[in-house]
């Protein structure tokens, strides 16, 4: 099965003061394949969520995409129709996304497809949370913000996107929830040959997972290129920064005497 | 010599909702920890081991079911009201999410005073004088003494909410959680600007955190929690000598610093 | 920071917003402006039509419709002011205790409330007048001791819910004594939507003063009153409608612009101030 590419082009985004409009995404293009994980990275501010939303066509109350078209394998495509159907996401603050008021199972149930109960099972099991029978009866209080982002998960992959976007997926967890999460990802990607596009501002993340990388500062992109190359030879200040604050706290080996 | 705070056999539960009863839910036990002046101690565990809650009862936010909190000795909650405000002016902490830990409605300058105005007897001028000086201390522009927390940046918060924590002059900062999520430039910014602070004034600092990296690259010793309980404890120089399995956890999360790397 | 997006500011609320002004400016300087004497009787001039003299015509006294109904504006809406003042500062008080200082004392003042809420402010108000007798100021006791229980109850949830909030806890950690902790953040978050609920009920109470004084248990003939002025005009309804359509109008008018007025608040301050996203 040859590669499926989703494209976005010259997206840019905006929101105004008064009348004076302030750009906040400029020219962003980004290109996603089946089978490999893209890394959108830039500091706090740097516009990475809000052209990821851009992308989804769900941009926040107060900006607005000013430009810019997406491409599925070659079709120009309205980012509406996409959401769901060749794009999936998971979102950052997971306890938000989900109705208190209902069970994971009727989210489940909700998706479009109208999923049955074995594709549930099936979807749940691959997040992980398949051991217990009682999962689609859970309400998200009871659950934990690592077991939310699973069924986050889990319902994009009911939707059989071949797409998924995730925008600071473990921003709200914990280490140990966020390596378990990183590394389901990174099984999906290669079971189901889902192309994933990661939005973060944790170098950590994008070493852990991505195979691209897209560098983002002040709403503009500013270096591309295969993860391994970024970190051995990074070209534009912005990545330099980044990169000096990471090595600063990270590069120490974790001494270990046990 | 007596420790600056101190906590003995503290332990914590919360009642459950629900219609049936449930005996309430332990949330600490049996915790001991003390921390001594210029001190400075990382506290680490998952979400849900009580980190959080730990913090609170150190701060006397909340009154602990077992055990005491000390205060330069004394019991917390034997404090006289010139006492607790000693206490208050000498441990203070800064909160997790910068931006709902201000009054949306309060300036920054009043955001700077409010513990100036409760905790100390300086006149009016003076406090002016020591919130200029506060900002200076976090980086800021003067003018941003004037500004509305909404006008800010997420950073520039964070820092506001630094320097309240630092208008007393306090002898212990209890950080939660307030750098874990930041980005890592941002995380380096801050990490400088207490590390400086140590240096020139001495003060301690519990540094509650999941990040383990965190507590390594800043505190003298790490206090694992886990379950409510204090299951592990090492100095972090030289080697972090932590084994219990627990902490091998948090030890294990740790992302790779570069692509293929450990 | 993004731009907070306008609601758009329709026609109908400055027209709302000017007739509201309009009815307090008239309830202020009523006298002043009144063509005629409200009180003089002129038999002469009975149920005349609307002319140059009598703008809006005469009742079956011959007195001045118009001034009556500007004197009315004083009277009604007066009274509602009071009830207001009253209703709110009853509210806050109990209600701010309740939500501040919480435990045995919020148990009894709510169970308090709980047994004002279940009396029908009609009920009650006849239950006063059958006790004092009829008057305007029984009116007002009635009407304020149906109502307060309300305010209490809202302004405590809103209290409870702004007493979680993070900058509070910090407050505390600034060592705000409980009493600053109010003033400075808790009650500038209550004020907002309590002023735009108050704005709401402008009208809902000016109803229940003319409804009572339409029954003849408020306001007294021949003070003018736009309750006792329908019920004076009642007598001539198939005859002369006119005098019962001027002060149903003015009735209906204020309730709409209150009502509008209050909406509007509530659309421009809840929505930003009580989930704190604003500014």
């Amino acid at each position: 099965m040859s590669a499926r590419v989703l494209r976005a082009e010259g997206l840019s985004v905006e929101t105004w003061r008064g009348r004076e409009p302030v750009p906040l995404v400029r020219d962003v293009g980004l290109e996603l394949r089946t089978g490999e994980v893209l890394a959108l990275v830039g500091a706090s501010g740097s516009g990475k969520s809000l052209a990821c939303a851009a992308l989804l066509d769900l941009l926040p109350p107060g900006t607005r995409r000013t430009g810019g078209q997406i491409v599925l394998d070659g079709t120009e495509t309205e980012p509406a129709g996409l959401r769901g159907r060749a794009v999936a996401s998971v979102l950052q603050a997971p306890r938000t996304a989900f109705n208190p008021l209902r069970t994971i199972g009727d989210h489940a149930a909700e998706t479009p497809g109208k999923p049955g109960r074995a594709a549930m099972a099936e979807a749940f099991a691959a997040v992980g949370l398949g051991d217990d029978p009682r999962v689609p009866e859970l309400y998200p209080f009871q659950m934990s913000g690592g077991m939310l982002q699973r069924a986050m998960i889990a319902l994009a992959l009911l939707s059989r996107a071949p797409f998924l976007i995730a925008d600071e997926p473990t921003t709200d967890l914990d280490l140990v929830a966020q390596r378990r999460i990183l590394d389901l990802l990174a099984g999906l990607v290669r079971a189901r040959g889902l192309g994933l596009l990661v939005v973060t501002h944790d170098l950590g993340v994008v070493a852990r997972l991505a195979d691209r990388v897209a560098v983002i500062e002040a709403g503009r992109i500013v270096e591309t290129g295969p993860v391994a190359s970024l970190f051995a030879d990074p070209r534009q200040p912005a990545t330099r920064a980044l990169l000096a604050a990471h090595r600063a706290l990270h590069e120490i080996p974790v001494e270990v005497v046990a | 010599m007596t420790a600056l705070l101190a906590a003995q056999g503290l332990g914590k539960a919360y009642a459950q909702g629900g219609w049936r009863r449930v005996p309430p839910r332990p949330v600490l036990a049996g915790i001991d920890l003390a921390i001594a002046a210029g001190e400075c101690v990382a506290l680490i565990g998952r979400s849900g081991s009580g980190k959080s809650t730990l913090a609170r009862l150190l701060m006397g936010l909340e009154a602990p079911d077992e055990g005491t909190v000390l205060f330069r000795g004394a019991p917390l909650a034997g404090l006289d009201r010139g006492g607790l405000t000693t206490f208050r002016a000498a441990i203070q902490m800064v909160l997790q999410d910068p931006l709902s830990a201000v009054n949306p409605r309060h300036r920054v300058g009043r955001i700077l005073a409010e513990p100036l105005r409760h905790l100390t007897d300086l006149p009016p001028a003076s406090r002016a004088a020591r919130v200029a000086k506060l900002l200076e201390m976090v980086g800021l522009d003067p003018e941003a003494e004037s500004r509305l927390p909404g006008q800010l940046s997420g950073g520039q918060v964070q820092r506001i909410g630094l320097a309240r924590a630092l208008a007393t002059r306090p002898a212990l900062v209890i950080l939660d959680e307030a750098v874990s999520n930041l980005d890592a430039p941002r995380q380096v910014d801050i990490l400088d600007r207490l590390a400086d602070l140590r240096r020139r004034h001495g003060t301690a600092f519990l540094l509650v955190t999941h990040d383990i990296r965190l507590a390594r690259r800043f505190a003298d010793r790490v206090v694992v929690l886990s379950e409510g309980r204090i299951v592990d404890a090492a100095p972090c120089r030289p080697g972090l000598a932590l084994s219990h399995p627990a902490a091998r956890e948090l030890l294990d999360a740790v992302l790779p610093s570069g692509p293929g790397g450990p | 920071m993004i731009a907070a997006h306008r609601l758009p500011r329709s026609g109908s609320i400055t027209a709302a917003g000017a007739l509201a002004a309009g009815f307090v400016v008239l309830a202020l300087v009523g006298p002043l402006v009144a063509p005629h004497d409200p009180l003089a009787v002129d038999l002469a001039h009975r149920f005349e039509a609307p002319n140059l003299v009598h703008l809006l015509g005469t009742d079956h006294l011959g007195r001045d419709i118009l001034s009556r109904l500007i004197a009315g504006a004083r009277t009604t809406l007066g009274s509602v002011l009071v009830v207001l003042a009253l209703v709110l500062a009853l509210g806050l008080s109990v209600g701010g205790l309740s939500g501040m200082v919480g435990g045995r004392l919020d148990a009894v003042l709510m169970r308090l409330c709980d047994v004002f809420l279940t009396v029908p402010t009609f009920v009650l108000a006849l239950f006063m007048i059958g006790a004092l007798g009829t008057g305007l100021l029984n009116v007002v006791v009635a009407i304020v001791l149906s109502h307060w229980a309300w305010y209490a109850r809202i302004v405590r949830g809103l209290v409870l819910e702004l007493k979680t909030r993070d900058y509070v806890l910090a407050a505390r950690i600034a060592g705000a004594p409980p009493r600053a902790i109010f003033g400075e953040h808790v009650l500038p978050g209550v004020v907002p939507p309590l002023a735009a609920l108050a704005t709401l009920d402008i009208g809902h109470m000016a109803l229940h003063v003319a409804g009572l004084s339409f029954l003849g248990l408020g306001v007294q003939p021949p003070t003018p009153e736009w309750g006792v002025m329908i019920n004076d005009a009642r007598a001539f309804f198939w005859t002369r409608p006119l005098l019962v359509v001027w002060p149903g109008l003015a009735i209906a008018l204020a309730v709409l612009a209150f009502n509008r007025l209050g909406d509007a608040l509530r659309d421009r301050l809840d929505p930003t101030l009580i989930a704190g996203r604003g500014l």
